[in-house]
């Protein structure tokens, strides 16, 4: 599904350049489940965004669903990510001025999915994350287990192909953290591609393959026992 | 507030240039403005201040009642002035008569007013004398008194006492030197001379000072201790109806009077002289309540613009300043200090504004003044200045206490935890609130700018009833009864490209005559008349519409008995057409009996503004202006400058094109449509720059969300609209408080002319128009900052 060869991602900060990612190959097939660890500054974060095609790389070759993306300009990196692949982010990163049900129905509003259907996957989707009773409401009046919920609710709606977590968990408490890892591993059971950048050793061990970065390499890319 | 606040402010203007030159010079533009119109407003207020006791001084008014549709005036008759100085009131009276006069000095030629005055003006008016006797000056037929002026105009210098200046070949003597008069006045006044003066001849002094029908200029009263107006009045109506004058009459005249006078007469305080609408429209120096009224809510609606922005833009800047305030609450500042802080940074940015505002006004000056027609000079006094920093410092507290407010609502926990960084829906609120209320601004007056400029050009453009382009006006002080008056015309009628020369007592364009005229069986109805040669018509290039127009091969230019009459003076008659009328005998007053030998089209004398006037048409030599036809203008007019000296001397050429003097009814239009148009510009730019606050404000605050669209693909295009969505509401909503008030005041404005220039709806469409493209402008580079933002930054949160 995915193939990054020799990928190299330099970030400017004045004139200080730092190599986030140094000569990266790596090969994701569709329906894994990746954990991407490392220590804090090691690339985990920028692997996840050149993954997710938000990002660009600087060398190297990626390949994604057969075709090399590399050099392609952000409308048309835009266009191909629409409805392929859902985020999920440590701060939930919903809008506090649209309602759950609009936080979550914002996945489909690019993908030219006519109004009706948008409002029966979104009702279906909060209603399988049970988070249907506060479609109404704001983030800032639901817990924090309960915006990560709507968080996934929006990354699952639009039912891409891959879902790219960065720390899901970082801003939960234990009990809501380990609900949240369930709901990643039933999505991956249904054949979704998961790859998940996490400091928790347990959480990764979770996933069936895990990627160990260190300034920027990969130093350990290990099959977990099933 | 104490220094140390004024010093950090000040630190922070300087440490943010930009930030701190957009603020202030939108405040400074506002201030200007403001001063300039609320001046404008204060001196139109003070008109007439300077005059002693002025509550005692009075206008004499009359009205005449044999005119259907006359008004009051200012215009009186000198013997109206004898009765009621005969009436045993204690009182004082005197005429104030004002000509323009060429007058020579040395081998230079100029034209000068001279207002002819009765010995008790000096009493009534008590103008200050600077050198000489004015008391003498007045009593002598060969001298003048000149003001400080007047005198510097005319040598250059103030020693003029005794120097001598010649007025149609003869010499007069400068006896007093007087004070300038302030600004304010509505007797303005250049050169003062007294009733014997010899500048008047015997003609003209026997037409203004025997006839109760020749009112010439005006009459000023002022009441002493014990008078009773009323009993005055009493007097001179008395004196009237006594006159030989009113028992000239015929029994029809005094019919249609239907038991009223001929003329009425009151006093007009000299205090309302200005404002008085009884006389607008008849004085060149009277103002219009509701448009100094107008000019005023502009003036503060511009001011309080420029502020709103100040606060728009004061409480971005507090927002994104949280961290700085949570800091100061974290070390012990309370609600007061943070208020007091940010009430002194919101004074001082309002009084740099406020002096930078005072200089700009200041250099603009000339050019309002221009605009509106009044010396302004006086309107920089110390009091203004003390009384524009004080407002400076007024709007500082009040547009800081809103951003004032929001600093003292930050919670510092939150604020250092990097949330809550943002204002309340209610400030938001109130900031779309303000930006609707500026593009209702900019909408309404762009569309009455529009309006105004439309109807301007409209009117000029109206067709007069003959083509004036060939045409070129020279006006003469004598008429054809004078051989060298006669000889010029033979001049002019020689110069190589001159197709004609006609002869007026008047400009076309000047209507200044009226007459009672009555068709046998008829009533008695007002007309206007012109005295004009019998080349007119022909030159005019008018054709008649019943029986025949004057003919040089006919009419010989002194045939009284013969008049020609317009079509509306047909209709007024009462004839049934326009052929029944050619050929009747019209009575034309005391059974003076005219044949009416043709009917001519109406031609447009008046404005716009006014209904074609029924006009009469008569032969005579007490005619002086030249209507001279050719097709090289340019050509023709140097000749006439060459050939002027030759046969007056002493007096000043003027050449003016016939389609100018046209313009001319339409210069206050212009002006006022000027005006407009500066003030819609500034209120337009304050709105863009507003809106150009409120969307950096708005991209800023919806970081999170665009970046969260475009990660799940949303476009360029979607984030424009998501953008611009915001400002379309704002603008609509503005569009319909402005636009409905700019159409109403526009009907109004257009309510004044006869002739209305089809407005329709584009005005208001024009206005939405340029409201879009503003807010366009304003927006687009914050909408393209929006459109450039990378969905990584999701990730770097």
């Amino acid at each position: 599904m995915l193939k990054l060869r020799g990928v190299s991602k330099i970030h400017l900060a004045g004139e200080v350049q730092t190599r986030a990612l140094d000569k990266v190959d790596v090969d994701i097939a569709a329906g894994e489940y990746v954990a991407i660890t490392g220590p804090s500054g090691c690339g985990k974060s920028t692997l996840l965004s050149v993954l997710g095609l938000l990002d660009v790389p600087n060398e190297g070759d990626y390949f994604f669903e057969g075709q090399n993306v590399a050099g392609w300009s952000e409308a048309k990196l835009n266009a191909l990510r629409r409805g392929k692949i859902g985020f999920i982010f440590q701060s939930f990163n919903l809008i506090e001025e649209l309602t759950v049900f609009e936080n979550v129905e914002l996945a489909l509003e690019y993908t030219g999915t006519p109004a009706g259907e948008r409002r029966r996957r979104v009702e279906a989707m909060l209603e399988r994350l049970g988070v249907a009773h506060r479609a109404r409401h704001r983030p800032s009046q639901l817990s924090g287990g309960q915006q990560q919920r709507v968080a996934i609710a929006r990354a699952l709606v639009a039912a891409p192909g891959m879902l790219l977590a960065d720390e899901p968990t970082g801003n939960l408490d234990t009990a809501h953290g380990d609900e949240v890892m369930r709901l990643l591993r039933n999505i991956n059971a249904e054949g979704t591609t998961v790859v998940m950048v996490t400091h928790s050793p347990a959480h990764a061990a979770q996933a069936s393959r895990t990627l160990h970065l260190v300034d920027g390499r990969i130093v350990v890319d290990a099959l977990q026992a099933a | 507030m104490i220094l140390r606040d004024f010093r950090i402010g000040w630190r922070l203007l300087v440490k943010e240039p930009a930030y701190s030159a957009v603020v202030v010079m939108g405040l400074a533009v506002g201030f200007a403005t403001c001063f300039l119109l609320l001046g404008y407003v204060v001196h139109s207020f003070s008109y007439d201040r300077h005059v002693p006791e002025r509550g005692q001084v009075y206008r004499l008014m009359q009205h005449w009642n044999i005119f259907a549709g006359a008004r009051w005036g200012d215009g009186v008759s000198l013997p109206a002035r004898d009765a009621i100085l005969a009436s045993g009131q204690p009182l004082l009276a005197s005429a104030m008569i004002s000509r323009e006069v060429d007058v020579r000095i040395g081998s230079k030629v100029q034209t000068m007013d001279v207002s002819v005055v009765d010995p008790a003006f000096r009493e009534i008016f008590q103008p200050k004398v600077l050198a000489g006797d004015l008391a003498t000056t007045l009593a002598r037929p060969n001298a003048l008194a000149l003001t400080r002026e007047t005198a510097l105009k005319l040598f250059g210098a103030l020693d003029v006492v005794g120097k001598t200046i010649g007025i149609a070949g003869q010499s007069y003597q400068v006896g007093a030197l007087l004070e300038d008069q302030p600004a304010a006045t509505t007797l303005p006044y250049a050169t003062l001379a007294g009733t014997r003066t010899s500048i008047w001849n015997a003609e003209y002094r026997e037409l203004v000072t025997n006839n109760w029908g020749s009112s010439h200029g005006r009459v000023y009263v002022k009441l002493l201790p014990g008078a009773d107006g009323a009993q005055a009045l009493a007097a001179l109506r008395r004196t009237m109806l006594a006159s030989s004058f009113y028992q000239r009459q015929s029994p029809d005249q005094i019919a249609s009077l239907n038991g009223r006078d001929m003329i009425d007469f009151r006093l007009g305080p000299l205090a309302d002289a200005y404002l008085d609408p009884l006389i607008k429209g008849s004085n060149p120096v009277h103002g219009e309540r509701k448009t100094i009224f107008g000019l005023a809510a502009v003036g503060l609606l511009i001011l309080v613009l420029a502020a709103t922005n100040y606060v728009n833009l004061a409480t971005v800047r507090t927002a994104r300043r949280q961290r700085e305030i949570a800091m100061r609450k974290v070390l012990g500042a309370g609600a007061r200090a943070v208020s007091r802080h940010f009430l002194a940074e919101s004074v001082l940015v309002c009084l740099v504004a406020t002096t930078i505002g005072l200089l700009l006004a200041w250099l603009l000056l000339p050019v309002f003044s221009d605009l509106v027609q009044r010396k302004l000079d006086h309107i920089f006094n110390p009091l203004a200045l003390i009384v524009s920093l004080a407002l400076g410092a007024l709007v500082g507290l009040l547009a800081g206490a809103y951003p004032a407010w929001s600093a003292i609502k930050v919670r510092p926990t939150a604020a250092l935890a990097g949330r809550g960084n943002s204002e309340t829906s209610g400030g938001l609120r109130l900031r779309r609130v303000l930006s609707v209320l500026q593009f209702a601004t900019a909408m309404g007056l762009t569309g009455l700018t529009l309006g105004v400029a439309w109807q301007t050009r409209y009117a000029t453009s109206l067709d007069p009833g003959f083509d004036p382009n060939p045409l070129l006006i020279v006006e003469t002080a004598g008429d054809m009864r004078n051989a060298n008056v006669s000889a010029f015309r033979d001049a002019l009628a020689r110069i190589p490209g001159v197709s004609g020369v006609a002869i007026s007592n008047v400009p076309m364009t000047t209507n200044i005559n009226t007459n009672s005229m009555k068709r046998e069986g008829g009533t008695t109805v007002s007309v206007s008349w012109f005295r004009i040669s019998p080349e007119f018509f022909g030159i005019y290039g008018l054709k008649p519409v019943a029986g025949r127009l004057y003919d040089p091969a006919r009419d010989r230019p002194a045939d009284e008995d013969k008049i020609v009459i317009n079509e509306a003076a047909v209709r007024t008659l009462g004839f049934a057409s326009a052929q029944e009328a050619a050929g009747k005998s019209i009575d034309v007053g005391n059974g003076n009996i005219k044949q009416v030998i043709g009917v001519v089209p109406d031609i447009r004398h008046v404005s716009a503004r006014e209904e074609p006037q029924p006009t009469m048409y008569r032969l005579g030599l007490q005619t002086g202006v030249f209507t001279v036809r050719t097709a090289d203008r340019e050509g023709v007019q140097r000749a006439i400058e060459a050939l002027w000296p030759r046969y007056f001397p002493n007096d000043v050429l003027q050449v003016r094109r016939m389609a100018a003097l046209f313009a001319q009814n339409y210069a206050d239009d212009l002006r006022l449509a000027k005006l407009l148009a500066a003030s819609s510009v500034i209120a337009t730019a304050i709105a863009a720059f507003g809106i150009y606050v409120l969307a950096a404000y708005s991209v800023q605050r919806k970081a999170r969300e665009i970046v969260l669209r475009k990660l799940y693909g949303a476009g360029s295009a979607a984030i424009g609209r998501l953008v611009a969505r915001e400002f379309l509401a704002l603008i609509g909503i503005g569009a319909l408080i402005g636009l409905p008030v700019s159409y109403i005041a526009l009907q109004r404005y257009l309510a004044g002319f006869t002739e209305q220039a089809p407005v329709g709806a584009w005005t208001l469409a024009a206005s939405l128009l340029v409201a879009l493209l503003v807010a366009l402008g304003s927006t687009v580079r914050h909408g393209a900052g929006a459109m450039r933002i990378r969905p990584v930054q999701a990730l770097r949160e």
